[in-house]
């Protein structure tokens, strides 16, 4: 059986209504449980990766969506993830724009 | 992502959201099959008709059933396709999610813009 270990970073930033914010990272968490748990105000609905309300741009990172039903190829090309699916992948510096 | 036979949107709803975006949104990105003019009423008003039967013209009655969740749809111009996200964000934020209302067909009928709508 492979297994794949993945790296993720401590914190990554967030820019949320004009404010960047740093988070701190919880591995397995997405990104959006972090913010969250911070007590940010990120705008979430489903939670479940349809809906879309929580795409951000990932202006650096790398991170794998659990599901992704609703980002066409276009909004991933331009950069686009959803915060409740994504889970860092590597230990990179992560920024996050939820203000696009 | 289509789950009711009608949705219904008013033109008031639109122009309060616009308002509180600070930007003129075309009625079209929200894709109702029927939009309505409450002529006084504020916008979301449909909101209240949750429950309530439709008569529009001679002959159509809806029930109007739920609130409509919304979707990554409404972030797209409806003419150019470019996105905005911060339309949902604000929809997801200020009302729950919820633009317009989903109805159903009790009795058919044809309807033509300039219809009253009377709510029985």
């Amino acid at each position: 059986m492979k297994s794949r270990f993945l790296s993720y970073p401590s914190c990554f930033s967030v820019v949320l209504d004009g404010v960047e914010h740093e988070v701190e990272y919880t591995p397995g968490a997405t990104l959006l449980d972090c913010m969250l748990t911070a007590g940010l105000d990120a705008p979430h609905l489903c939670q479940e990766g349809h809906c879309g309300t929580c795409m951000s741009v990932l202006r650096s990172g790398e991170v794998v969506m659990r599901e992704n039903m609703v980002l066409s190829q276009r909004d991933l090309d331009a950069g686009y993830v959803l915060a409740c699916q994504s889970v860092p992948t590597s230990d990179a510096e992560l920024r996050l724009d939820m203000d696009t | 992502m289509d789950c009711r036979p009608i949705s219904l949107l008013s033109t008031q709803t639109v122009e309060t959201l616009s308002a509180e975006l600070g930007a003129a949104l075309d009625r079209r990105r929200f894709r109702a099959n029927l939009y309505v003019d409450w002529q006084g009423r504020d916008g979301y008003y449909e909101d209240s008709l949750v429950g309530r039967r439709l008569r529009i013209g001679d002959r159509l009655q809806m029930q109007v059933l739920e609130r409509d969740p919304r979707c990554k749809m409404i972030t797209l111009d409806p003419d150019t396709a470019e996105i905005s996200p911060r339309v949902l964000r604000h929809v997801s934020r200020k009302h729950e999610g919820y633009t317009g209302v989903y109805a159903a067909v009790l009795r058919e009928g044809v309807v033509a813009e300039g219809d009253e709508v009377e709510i029985l």
